[in-house]
Protein backbone atom coordinates (compact mmCIF):
# COMPACT_ATOMS: atom_id res chain seq x y z
CA UNK A 1 0.00 0.00 0.00
CA UNK A 2 1.37 3.31 -0.76
CA UNK A 3 0.35 7.22 -1.73
CA UNK A 4 1.46 9.58 -3.55
CA UNK A 5 0.61 13.16 -5.02
CA UNK A 6 -1.28 14.87 -1.99
CA UNK A 7 -1.64 18.03 -3.33
CA UNK A 8 -2.99 20.24 -0.05
CA UNK A 9 -5.56 22.63 -1.79
CA UNK A 10 -5.42 25.16 0.61
CA UNK A 11 -6.00 28.33 -1.95
CA UNK A 12 -9.27 26.86 -3.07
CA UNK A 13 -11.43 29.76 -2.88
CA UNK A 14 -14.67 28.86 -5.60
CA UNK A 15 -17.10 29.77 -2.79
CA UNK A 16 -15.67 33.73 -2.14
CA UNK A 17 -16.98 35.96 -4.42
CA UNK A 18 -16.98 39.57 -4.68
CA UNK A 19 -19.42 40.15 -2.46
CA UNK A 20 -18.41 38.06 0.05
CA UNK A 21 -14.87 39.25 0.91
CA UNK A 22 -15.78 40.11 4.40
CA UNK A 23 -14.48 36.21 6.58
CA UNK A 24 -15.56 35.86 9.70
CA UNK A 25 -12.71 33.81 11.20
CA UNK A 26 -9.46 34.34 9.13
CA UNK A 27 -5.97 32.74 10.06
CA UNK A 28 -2.78 33.46 8.28
CA UNK A 29 0.28 31.17 9.30
CA UNK A 30 -1.59 29.89 12.72
CA UNK A 31 0.95 27.70 14.47
CA UNK A 32 0.57 26.32 18.27
CA UNK A 33 3.75 24.43 19.67
CA UNK A 34 3.81 22.59 23.00
CA UNK A 35 7.31 22.16 23.64
CA UNK A 36 9.18 21.60 20.21
CA UNK A 37 6.01 19.93 18.77
CA UNK A 38 3.51 21.92 16.52
CA UNK A 39 0.21 20.68 17.33
CA UNK A 40 -1.19 23.43 14.77
CA UNK A 41 1.14 24.05 11.77
CA UNK A 42 1.14 27.19 9.97
CA UNK A 43 -3.00 26.67 9.13
CA UNK A 44 -4.10 29.67 6.54
CA UNK A 45 -7.87 29.64 7.12
CA UNK A 46 -10.46 31.87 5.71
CA UNK A 47 -14.25 30.94 6.37
CA UNK A 48 -16.57 33.31 4.71
CA UNK A 49 -19.10 35.37 6.82
CA UNK A 50 -22.39 33.08 6.83
CA UNK A 51 -20.64 30.10 5.61
CA UNK A 52 -21.06 26.52 7.62
CA UNK A 53 -17.55 25.04 7.68
CA UNK A 54 -17.03 21.60 8.66
CA UNK A 55 -13.64 21.58 10.04
CA UNK A 56 -12.62 17.70 10.15
CA UNK A 57 -9.67 15.93 11.00
CA UNK A 58 -8.51 12.48 13.46
CA UNK A 59 -7.87 12.75 16.85
CA UNK A 60 -4.87 15.33 17.55
CA UNK A 61 -5.09 16.74 14.37
CA UNK A 62 -5.48 20.34 16.15
CA UNK A 63 -9.46 20.73 15.51
CA UNK A 64 -9.62 21.76 19.02
CA UNK A 65 -6.03 23.42 19.46
CA UNK A 66 -7.35 25.76 16.65
CA UNK A 67 -10.65 26.31 18.23
CA UNK A 68 -9.16 27.06 21.50
CA UNK A 69 -6.89 29.90 19.93
CA UNK A 70 -9.93 31.20 17.92
CA UNK A 71 -12.00 31.22 21.37
CA UNK A 72 -8.61 33.25 22.58
CA UNK A 73 -8.65 30.48 25.51
CA UNK A 74 -5.28 29.78 24.34
CA UNK A 75 -1.89 31.91 22.89
CA UNK A 76 -0.68 31.31 19.87
CA UNK A 77 2.67 30.75 19.20
CA UNK A 78 2.87 32.04 15.82
CA UNK A 79 0.81 33.54 12.67
CA UNK A 80 -2.24 35.78 12.70
CA UNK A 81 -5.76 35.47 13.97
CA UNK A 82 -9.15 37.17 13.11
CA UNK A 83 -12.63 36.61 14.61
CA UNK A 84 -14.96 38.34 13.26
CA UNK A 85 -12.69 41.45 13.06
CA UNK A 86 -11.13 40.66 16.34
CA UNK A 87 -7.97 39.44 17.44
CA UNK A 88 -8.58 36.43 19.76
CA UNK A 89 -5.29 37.29 21.84
CA UNK A 90 -6.74 40.53 22.64
CA UNK A 91 -10.68 42.33 23.47
CA UNK A 92 -11.51 38.40 24.08
CA UNK A 93 -14.67 39.54 25.83
CA UNK A 94 -16.33 41.90 23.02
CA UNK A 95 -15.38 38.91 20.79
CA UNK A 96 -17.01 36.42 23.05
CA UNK A 97 -20.27 38.51 23.11
CA UNK A 98 -20.33 37.61 19.57
CA UNK A 99 -19.46 33.96 19.66
CA UNK A 100 -21.72 30.89 20.45
CA UNK A 101 -19.56 28.21 21.74
CA UNK A 102 -20.67 24.51 22.51
CA UNK A 103 -17.84 21.96 23.09
CA UNK A 104 -17.40 18.24 23.55
CA UNK A 105 -18.00 17.80 26.71
CA UNK A 106 -20.09 19.98 28.92
CA UNK A 107 -18.93 21.50 32.25
CA UNK A 108 -21.88 23.15 32.91
CA UNK A 109 -22.16 23.76 37.03
CA UNK A 110 -23.75 21.04 38.09
CA UNK A 111 -25.29 22.60 41.51
CA UNK A 112 -26.95 24.73 39.00
CA UNK A 113 -30.55 24.76 37.77
CA UNK A 114 -31.59 25.03 34.83
CA UNK A 115 -33.22 28.08 35.08
CA UNK A 116 -29.86 29.41 37.20
CA UNK A 117 -27.68 28.32 33.89
CA UNK A 118 -30.00 30.40 32.29
CA UNK A 119 -30.33 33.63 34.44
CA UNK A 120 -26.49 33.16 35.16
CA UNK A 121 -25.46 33.33 31.04
CA UNK A 122 -28.49 35.83 30.41
CA UNK A 123 -26.60 38.20 32.52
CA UNK A 124 -22.90 37.73 30.58
CA UNK A 125 -24.25 38.27 27.44
CA UNK A 126 -25.42 41.57 26.36
CA UNK A 127 -27.86 40.36 23.01
CA UNK A 128 -29.24 38.14 25.19
CA UNK A 129 -32.68 37.04 23.77
CA UNK A 130 -35.36 35.55 25.87
CA UNK A 131 -37.89 34.91 23.29
CA UNK A 132 -34.98 32.63 21.85
CA UNK A 133 -34.24 31.02 24.42
CA UNK A 134 -37.42 30.09 25.74
CA UNK A 135 -38.25 28.42 22.16
CA UNK A 136 -35.00 26.29 22.09
CA UNK A 137 -36.55 25.62 25.98
CA UNK A 138 -39.71 24.32 24.21
CA UNK A 139 -38.04 22.57 21.12
CA UNK A 140 -36.23 20.36 24.03
CA UNK A 141 -38.54 20.03 26.38
CA UNK A 142 -35.89 20.86 29.08
CA UNK A 143 -37.35 21.13 32.21
CA UNK A 144 -36.24 24.66 33.87
CA UNK A 145 -36.42 22.95 37.90
CA UNK A 146 -33.95 20.45 37.49
CA UNK A 147 -30.48 20.99 38.11
CA UNK A 148 -27.87 20.12 35.56
CA UNK A 149 -26.30 16.70 37.31
CA UNK A 150 -30.13 15.45 37.01
CA UNK A 151 -30.36 15.93 33.05
CA UNK A 152 -29.19 13.03 30.86
CA UNK A 153 -25.69 13.88 28.45
CA UNK A 154 -28.53 14.66 25.79
CA UNK A 155 -29.87 16.71 27.93
CA UNK A 156 -26.95 19.11 29.17
CA UNK A 157 -25.67 19.09 25.45
CA UNK A 158 -29.21 20.53 24.51
CA UNK A 159 -28.67 23.13 27.51
CA UNK A 160 -25.05 24.25 26.37
CA UNK A 161 -26.71 24.73 22.59
CA UNK A 162 -29.11 27.10 24.17
CA UNK A 163 -26.70 29.02 26.09
CA UNK A 164 -24.39 29.16 22.69
CA UNK A 165 -27.74 30.44 20.29
CA UNK A 166 -29.41 32.33 22.91
CA UNK A 167 -27.52 35.33 22.80
CA UNK A 168 -27.41 35.33 18.95
CA UNK A 169 -24.02 34.72 18.00
CA UNK A 170 -22.66 36.22 14.54
CA UNK A 171 -20.34 33.30 14.92
CA UNK A 172 -21.37 29.64 16.45
CA UNK A 173 -18.10 27.21 17.58
CA UNK A 174 -18.95 23.67 17.24
CA UNK A 175 -15.75 21.72 18.88
CA UNK A 176 -17.69 18.40 18.08
CA UNK A 177 -20.58 19.13 20.35
CA UNK A 178 -22.65 15.55 19.08
CA UNK A 179 -19.73 13.30 20.78
CA UNK A 180 -21.61 10.63 22.42
CA UNK A 181 -25.52 11.54 22.03
CA UNK A 182 -27.40 8.96 20.13
CA UNK A 183 -28.90 9.26 17.29
CA UNK A 184 -32.33 10.21 18.26
CA UNK A 185 -30.28 12.94 20.29
CA UNK A 186 -28.11 14.29 17.63
CA UNK A 187 -30.83 14.37 15.66
CA UNK A 188 -32.45 17.01 17.49
CA UNK A 189 -29.26 19.09 18.43
CA UNK A 190 -28.37 19.26 14.56
CA UNK A 191 -32.41 20.88 14.54
CA UNK A 192 -31.56 23.37 16.94
CA UNK A 193 -28.34 24.06 14.87
CA UNK A 194 -30.19 24.07 11.70
CA UNK A 195 -32.69 26.25 12.99
CA UNK A 196 -29.68 28.58 13.77
CA UNK A 197 -28.21 28.37 10.64
CA UNK A 198 -31.44 29.00 8.31
CA UNK A 199 -33.54 31.67 10.15
CA UNK A 200 -30.53 33.89 11.42
CA UNK A 201 -27.67 33.64 8.33
CA UNK A 202 -24.77 32.78 11.01
CA UNK A 203 -21.58 31.47 10.61
CA UNK A 204 -20.76 27.98 11.79
CA UNK A 205 -17.63 26.26 12.70
CA UNK A 206 -18.63 22.73 13.10
CA UNK A 207 -15.72 19.91 13.93
CA UNK A 208 -17.03 16.73 14.04
CA UNK A 209 -16.11 12.89 14.05
CA UNK A 210 -19.41 12.43 12.90
CA UNK A 211 -19.02 12.98 8.80
CA UNK A 212 -22.50 12.27 7.80
CA UNK A 213 -23.72 15.14 10.02
CA UNK A 214 -20.56 17.80 8.65
CA UNK A 215 -21.82 16.72 5.32
CA UNK A 216 -25.22 17.54 5.61
CA UNK A 217 -24.59 20.86 7.56
CA UNK A 218 -21.25 22.07 6.09
CA UNK A 219 -21.37 24.38 3.32
CA UNK A 220 -17.36 24.06 3.11
CA UNK A 221 -15.12 21.48 4.34
CA UNK A 222 -11.47 21.82 5.88
CA UNK A 223 -9.45 18.19 6.36
CA UNK A 224 -7.16 18.89 9.04
CA UNK A 225 -3.81 16.41 9.84
CA UNK A 226 -0.92 16.92 12.00
CA UNK A 227 -1.70 20.60 12.66
CA UNK A 228 -1.63 20.86 8.64
CA UNK A 229 -4.64 21.44 6.43
CA UNK A 230 -4.63 19.18 3.65
CA UNK A 231 -7.79 20.53 1.53
CA UNK A 232 -10.26 23.74 1.84
CA UNK A 233 -13.21 23.84 -0.49
CA UNK A 234 -16.61 23.54 -0.76
CA UNK A 235 -18.13 20.56 0.15
CA UNK A 236 -19.90 19.90 -2.86
CA UNK A 237 -17.20 20.51 -4.94
CA UNK A 238 -15.10 17.96 -2.73
CA UNK A 239 -16.86 15.76 -3.33
CA UNK A 240 -18.01 15.55 -6.99
CA UNK A 241 -14.58 16.04 -7.92
CA UNK A 242 -13.20 13.15 -5.60
CA UNK A 243 -13.78 9.72 -7.16
CA UNK A 244 -12.62 6.08 -6.44
CA UNK A 245 -11.23 4.39 -9.14
CA UNK A 246 -11.02 0.73 -9.37
CA UNK A 247 -8.81 -0.75 -12.19
CA UNK A 248 -8.30 -4.32 -12.97
CA UNK A 249 -4.79 -4.79 -14.17
CA UNK A 250 -3.75 -7.20 -16.83
CA UNK A 251 -2.58 -10.70 -15.31
CA UNK A 252 1.45 -10.20 -14.31
CA UNK A 253 1.79 -6.61 -14.84
CA UNK A 254 2.63 -3.68 -11.99
CA UNK A 255 1.11 -0.08 -12.52
CA UNK A 256 2.46 2.79 -13.82
CA UNK A 257 2.37 5.91 -12.42
CA UNK A 258 -1.00 7.03 -10.60
CA UNK A 259 -2.63 9.99 -12.16
CA UNK A 260 -2.06 13.40 -11.13
CA UNK A 261 -4.47 14.31 -7.92
CA UNK A 262 -4.18 10.60 -6.50
CA UNK A 263 -4.31 11.48 -2.67
CA UNK A 264 -4.64 7.62 -1.93
CA UNK A 265 -3.70 4.24 -3.64
CA UNK A 266 -4.09 0.89 -3.20
CA UNK A 267 -2.21 -2.68 -4.82
CA UNK A 268 -4.06 -5.69 -3.91
CA UNK A 269 -3.24 -8.54 -6.36
CA UNK A 270 -4.41 -7.63 -9.88
CA UNK A 271 -7.03 -4.87 -8.09
CA UNK A 272 -6.00 -1.15 -8.08
CA UNK A 273 -7.87 0.93 -5.57
CA UNK A 274 -7.32 4.90 -6.07
CA UNK A 275 -8.47 7.76 -4.85
CA UNK A 276 -8.36 11.04 -7.18
CA UNK A 277 -8.85 14.55 -6.13
CA UNK A 278 -10.09 17.06 -9.11
CA UNK A 279 -11.66 13.84 -11.35
CA UNK A 280 -12.72 14.64 -14.58
CA UNK A 281 -13.30 11.42 -17.45
CA UNK A 282 -10.24 12.31 -19.13
CA UNK A 283 -8.54 10.98 -15.77
CA UNK A 284 -9.78 7.39 -16.61
CA UNK A 285 -9.11 7.83 -20.22
CA UNK A 286 -5.42 8.57 -19.58
CA UNK A 287 -5.22 5.82 -16.65
CA UNK A 288 -6.53 3.42 -19.48
CA UNK A 289 -3.49 4.59 -22.06
CA UNK A 290 -0.88 4.83 -19.85
CA UNK A 291 -1.57 1.20 -17.71
CA UNK A 292 -1.83 -2.43 -18.35
CA UNK A 293 -5.67 -2.11 -17.28
CA UNK A 294 -7.91 -4.52 -18.18
CA UNK A 295 -11.67 -2.95 -16.59
CA UNK A 296 -11.49 0.16 -14.84
CA UNK A 297 -14.71 1.80 -12.82
CA UNK A 298 -15.13 4.85 -11.01
CA UNK A 299 -17.18 4.98 -7.93
CA UNK A 300 -18.82 7.48 -5.90
CA UNK A 301 -17.73 7.84 -2.29
CA UNK A 302 -18.84 9.63 0.96
CA UNK A 303 -16.75 12.51 3.03
CA UNK A 304 -16.38 9.85 5.45
CA UNK A 305 -14.39 7.68 2.61
CA UNK A 306 -12.89 11.04 0.94
CA UNK A 307 -12.06 11.99 4.68
CA UNK A 308 -10.04 8.66 5.33
CA UNK A 309 -8.63 8.31 2.08
CA UNK A 310 -6.74 12.04 2.50
CA UNK A 311 -5.80 10.79 5.74
CA UNK A 312 -4.57 7.58 4.81
CA UNK A 313 -2.64 8.64 1.72
CA UNK A 314 -1.32 10.92 4.61
CA UNK A 315 0.12 8.53 6.36
CA UNK A 316 1.27 6.41 4.11
CA UNK A 317 3.51 9.32 2.95
CA UNK A 318 5.09 10.17 6.53
CA UNK B 1 -20.26 41.10 37.87
CA UNK B 2 -23.14 40.17 40.44
CA UNK B 3 -23.95 37.02 38.46
CA UNK B 4 -20.49 35.83 39.26
CA UNK B 5 -20.23 36.61 42.80
CA UNK B 6 -23.73 35.09 42.95
CA UNK B 7 -22.12 31.79 41.78
CA UNK B 8 -19.11 32.09 43.89
CA UNK B 9 -20.65 32.72 46.81
CA UNK B 10 -23.24 29.34 46.11
CA UNK B 11 -20.17 27.55 45.35
CA UNK B 12 -18.57 29.00 48.86
CA UNK B 13 -22.01 28.42 50.74
CA UNK B 14 -20.53 25.41 52.84
CA UNK B 15 -17.45 27.09 53.96
CA UNK B 16 -19.56 30.46 54.48
CA UNK B 17 -22.21 28.24 56.49
CA UNK B 18 -18.78 27.00 58.65
CA UNK B 19 -17.85 30.65 59.25
CA UNK B 20 -21.09 32.15 60.54
CA UNK B 21 -22.08 29.31 62.56
CA UNK B 22 -19.21 29.43 64.61
CA UNK B 23 -19.49 33.26 64.55
CA UNK B 24 -23.30 33.32 66.27
CA UNK B 25 -23.28 30.03 67.38
CA UNK B 26 -20.41 30.29 69.77
CA UNK B 27 -22.07 33.79 71.02
CA UNK B 28 -25.41 31.75 71.63
CA UNK B 29 -23.33 28.86 73.52
CA UNK B 30 -21.85 31.36 75.77
CA UNK B 31 -25.03 33.60 76.23
CA UNK B 32 -26.30 30.21 77.20
CA UNK B 33 -24.02 29.53 79.58
CA UNK B 34 -23.86 33.03 81.58
CA UNK B 35 -27.76 32.95 81.19
CA UNK B 36 -27.37 29.33 82.92
CA UNK B 37 -25.24 30.40 85.53
CA UNK B 38 -26.87 33.84 86.46
CA UNK B 39 -30.32 31.57 86.70
CA UNK B 40 -28.84 28.92 88.74
CA UNK B 41 -26.15 30.33 91.23
CA UNK B 42 -26.87 34.59 90.88
CA UNK B 43 -23.51 34.98 88.69
CA UNK B 44 -22.88 38.37 88.72
CA UNK B 45 -23.08 40.15 85.07
CA UNK B 46 -19.08 40.67 85.00
CA UNK B 47 -18.37 37.37 83.53
CA UNK B 48 -20.00 38.65 80.49
CA UNK B 49 -17.04 40.30 79.25
CA UNK B 50 -14.50 37.83 79.74
CA UNK B 51 -16.77 35.09 78.39
CA UNK B 52 -16.84 37.54 75.14
CA UNK B 53 -13.35 38.28 75.34
CA UNK B 54 -12.80 34.37 74.99
CA UNK B 55 -15.28 33.53 72.93
CA UNK B 56 -13.81 35.66 70.47
CA UNK B 57 -10.53 35.00 70.85
CA UNK B 58 -11.28 30.91 70.42
CA UNK B 59 -13.90 32.06 67.50
CA UNK B 60 -10.70 33.29 65.67
CA UNK B 61 -9.12 30.09 66.53
CA UNK B 62 -11.71 28.05 64.58
CA UNK B 63 -12.52 31.14 62.11
CA UNK B 64 -8.66 29.94 60.51
CA UNK B 65 -10.40 26.63 58.99
CA UNK B 66 -13.36 29.16 57.63
CA UNK B 67 -10.24 31.41 55.83
CA UNK B 68 -8.06 28.79 54.72
CA UNK B 69 -11.05 26.96 53.20
CA UNK B 70 -12.24 30.47 51.40
CA UNK B 71 -8.88 30.62 50.13
CA UNK B 72 -8.29 27.08 49.15
CA UNK B 73 -11.71 26.81 47.16
CA UNK B 74 -11.69 29.87 45.75
CA UNK B 75 -10.38 28.77 42.10
CA UNK B 76 -9.58 25.42 42.45
CA UNK B 77 -13.08 24.00 43.43
CA UNK B 78 -14.21 25.19 39.84
CA UNK B 79 -10.98 23.25 38.41
CA UNK B 80 -11.82 20.25 40.42
CA UNK B 81 -15.32 19.72 38.62
CA UNK B 82 -14.24 21.21 36.08
CA UNK B 83 -16.35 24.02 35.65
CA UNK B 84 -14.16 26.10 35.29
CA UNK B 85 -13.77 25.22 31.66
CA UNK B 86 -17.35 26.54 31.00
CA UNK B 87 -16.10 29.95 32.80
CA UNK B 88 -13.35 29.91 30.24
CA UNK B 89 -15.58 30.27 27.08
CA UNK B 90 -17.74 32.65 28.57
CA UNK B 91 -17.53 36.80 27.82
CA UNK B 92 -16.10 37.57 31.48
CA UNK B 93 -12.53 38.59 31.02
CA UNK B 94 -10.05 36.60 33.63
CA UNK B 95 -9.29 40.11 35.34
CA UNK B 96 -13.75 40.20 36.26
CA UNK B 97 -13.81 36.46 37.28
CA UNK B 98 -10.73 36.14 40.05
CA UNK B 99 -12.08 40.03 41.20
CA UNK B 100 -15.41 38.36 41.78
CA UNK B 101 -13.74 35.74 43.62
CA UNK B 102 -11.73 38.01 45.55
CA UNK B 103 -14.29 40.17 46.54
CA UNK B 104 -16.41 37.16 47.88
CA UNK B 105 -13.74 35.18 49.43
CA UNK B 106 -11.98 38.62 51.16
CA UNK B 107 -14.92 40.02 51.97
CA UNK B 108 -16.64 36.76 53.45
CA UNK B 109 -13.08 36.31 55.53
CA UNK B 110 -12.74 40.11 56.91
CA UNK B 111 -16.75 40.10 57.75
CA UNK B 112 -15.96 36.85 59.28
CA UNK B 113 -12.77 37.97 60.99
CA UNK B 114 -13.57 41.74 62.04
CA UNK B 115 -16.75 40.19 63.51
CA UNK B 116 -14.88 38.55 66.27
CA UNK B 117 -12.30 41.40 66.44
CA UNK B 118 -15.64 43.36 67.39
CA UNK B 119 -16.33 41.37 69.91
CA UNK B 120 -13.52 40.78 71.77
CA UNK B 121 -12.55 44.45 71.53
CA UNK B 122 -15.18 46.69 71.43
CA UNK B 123 -18.41 44.68 72.63
CA UNK B 124 -16.70 43.04 75.71
CA UNK B 125 -15.47 46.21 77.13
CA UNK B 126 -18.85 47.81 76.75
CA UNK B 127 -20.22 44.68 78.98
CA UNK B 128 -17.82 45.62 81.92
CA UNK B 129 -14.32 45.26 82.96
CA UNK B 130 -12.15 42.50 81.61
CA UNK B 131 -9.94 40.20 83.70
CA UNK B 132 -6.67 41.65 83.28
CA UNK B 133 -5.59 38.03 82.06
CA UNK B 134 -7.41 37.96 79.84
CA UNK B 135 -6.47 41.34 78.45
CA UNK B 136 -3.04 40.06 78.45
CA UNK B 137 -4.18 37.03 76.77
CA UNK B 138 -6.18 38.47 74.00
CA UNK B 139 -3.11 41.17 72.76
CA UNK B 140 -1.72 38.14 72.81
CA UNK B 141 -3.44 35.23 71.05
CA UNK B 142 -5.42 37.97 68.56
CA UNK B 143 -2.11 39.17 66.55
CA UNK B 144 -1.06 35.92 66.32
CA UNK B 145 -4.02 34.47 64.42
CA UNK B 146 -5.06 37.32 62.32
CA UNK B 147 -1.04 37.07 60.95
CA UNK B 148 -1.94 33.48 60.58
CA UNK B 149 -5.10 33.95 58.73
CA UNK B 150 -3.65 36.40 56.55
CA UNK B 151 -0.44 33.68 55.49
CA UNK B 152 -3.42 30.63 55.47
CA UNK B 153 -5.98 32.56 53.06
CA UNK B 154 -2.27 33.99 51.05
CA UNK B 155 -1.31 30.64 50.76
CA UNK B 156 -4.57 28.61 50.19
CA UNK B 157 -5.50 31.05 47.19
CA UNK B 158 -2.37 30.75 45.83
CA UNK B 159 -2.25 27.16 45.55
CA UNK B 160 -5.36 27.41 44.63
CA UNK B 161 -4.81 29.20 41.47
CA UNK B 162 -2.06 25.80 40.48
CA UNK B 163 -3.45 22.51 41.99
CA UNK B 164 -6.31 20.81 39.91
CA UNK B 165 -8.48 20.04 43.99
CA UNK B 166 -9.36 22.41 46.43
CA UNK B 167 -8.57 19.95 49.09
CA UNK B 168 -4.60 19.88 48.09
CA UNK B 169 -5.00 23.73 48.11
CA UNK B 170 -5.97 24.08 51.32
CA UNK B 171 -3.86 21.58 52.43
CA UNK B 172 -0.95 23.67 51.15
CA UNK B 173 -2.49 26.61 53.30
CA UNK B 174 -2.81 24.75 56.56
CA UNK B 175 0.89 23.98 55.90
CA UNK B 176 2.01 26.96 55.48
CA UNK B 177 2.08 29.20 58.48
CA UNK B 178 3.19 25.26 60.59
CA UNK B 179 6.00 25.11 58.04
CA UNK B 180 7.38 28.96 59.32
CA UNK B 181 6.53 28.61 62.63
CA UNK B 182 9.00 25.27 62.49
CA UNK B 183 11.33 26.89 60.06
CA UNK B 184 11.55 29.72 62.85
CA UNK B 185 11.84 27.67 66.11
CA UNK B 186 14.33 25.48 64.43
CA UNK B 187 17.03 28.74 63.25
CA UNK B 188 15.98 29.87 67.06
CA UNK B 189 17.78 26.22 68.40
CA UNK B 190 20.00 25.88 65.12
CA UNK B 191 21.50 29.01 66.24
CA UNK B 192 20.89 29.38 69.77
CA UNK B 193 19.45 32.82 69.71
CA UNK B 194 18.50 33.04 73.29
CA UNK B 195 16.97 36.78 72.51
CA UNK B 196 15.12 35.93 69.73
CA UNK B 197 11.64 36.62 69.70
CA UNK B 198 9.80 34.22 67.86
CA UNK B 199 6.17 36.72 67.61
CA UNK B 200 8.04 39.23 66.75
CA UNK B 201 9.60 37.72 63.42
CA UNK B 202 6.53 35.40 62.87
CA UNK B 203 3.72 38.06 62.53
CA UNK B 204 5.23 39.95 59.90
CA UNK B 205 6.43 37.31 58.25
CA UNK B 206 3.23 35.54 57.80
CA UNK B 207 1.89 39.09 56.64
CA UNK B 208 3.89 40.22 54.17
CA UNK B 209 4.15 36.23 52.62
CA UNK B 210 0.60 36.29 52.83
CA UNK B 211 -0.26 38.98 50.74
CA UNK B 212 2.99 38.25 48.33
CA UNK B 213 0.82 34.99 47.67
CA UNK B 214 -2.36 35.99 47.31
CA UNK B 215 -0.72 38.64 44.79
CA UNK B 216 1.09 35.92 43.21
CA UNK B 217 -1.77 33.38 42.93
CA UNK B 218 -4.10 36.31 41.57
CA UNK B 219 -0.93 36.98 38.61
CA UNK B 220 -0.44 33.72 37.96
CA UNK B 221 -4.09 32.77 37.67
CA UNK B 222 -4.20 35.61 35.22
CA UNK B 223 -1.93 34.17 32.98
CA UNK B 224 -2.92 30.71 33.41
CA UNK B 225 -4.85 28.73 30.61
CA UNK B 226 -7.85 26.82 31.53
CA UNK B 227 -7.96 23.49 31.63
Amino acid sequence: MYAVNNTPNTRDRSMTTDTDCAFAIETERLTKRFSDKAAVDDLTLQIPVGCVYGFIGPNGAGKSTTIRMLMGVLRRSGGEASVLGFDPGERREAMRQQIGYVPELHFIYRWMRVRDVIRFCRSLYATWNDQVCADLMKMFELDEKKRVKELSKGMVAKLSLIVAIAHEPELLILDEPTSGLDPLVREEFLDGVLRTICERQKTVLFSSHTLSDVQRLADRVGIIHEGRLLTDCPTDELLTGTKRIRAVLRDGCAPGEPPEGTVWQRLDRREWLLTVRGFTPAVVERLRAENPVEHVEVIDIGLEDVFKDFIRGRRVLA
Amino acid sequence: MKALIWKDFRINMFVLSYGLVFLFGSLIVCAGINLYADLRYGALVRYWPDMLVLNASFGLAFQLLTVVMLGGCSVAAERADRSAEFLAYLPPSRWTIIASKAILAVGAGLFIWLADLAIAYWIAPLAGPIAEELVTFRGTIIPALTASAVLLFGAAWCASTFAPSHVLATGVGIAAPISILCLLTAIEYSFNLRAFDLGSWYRPICIVLGILLFIGGTAHYLRRVEP
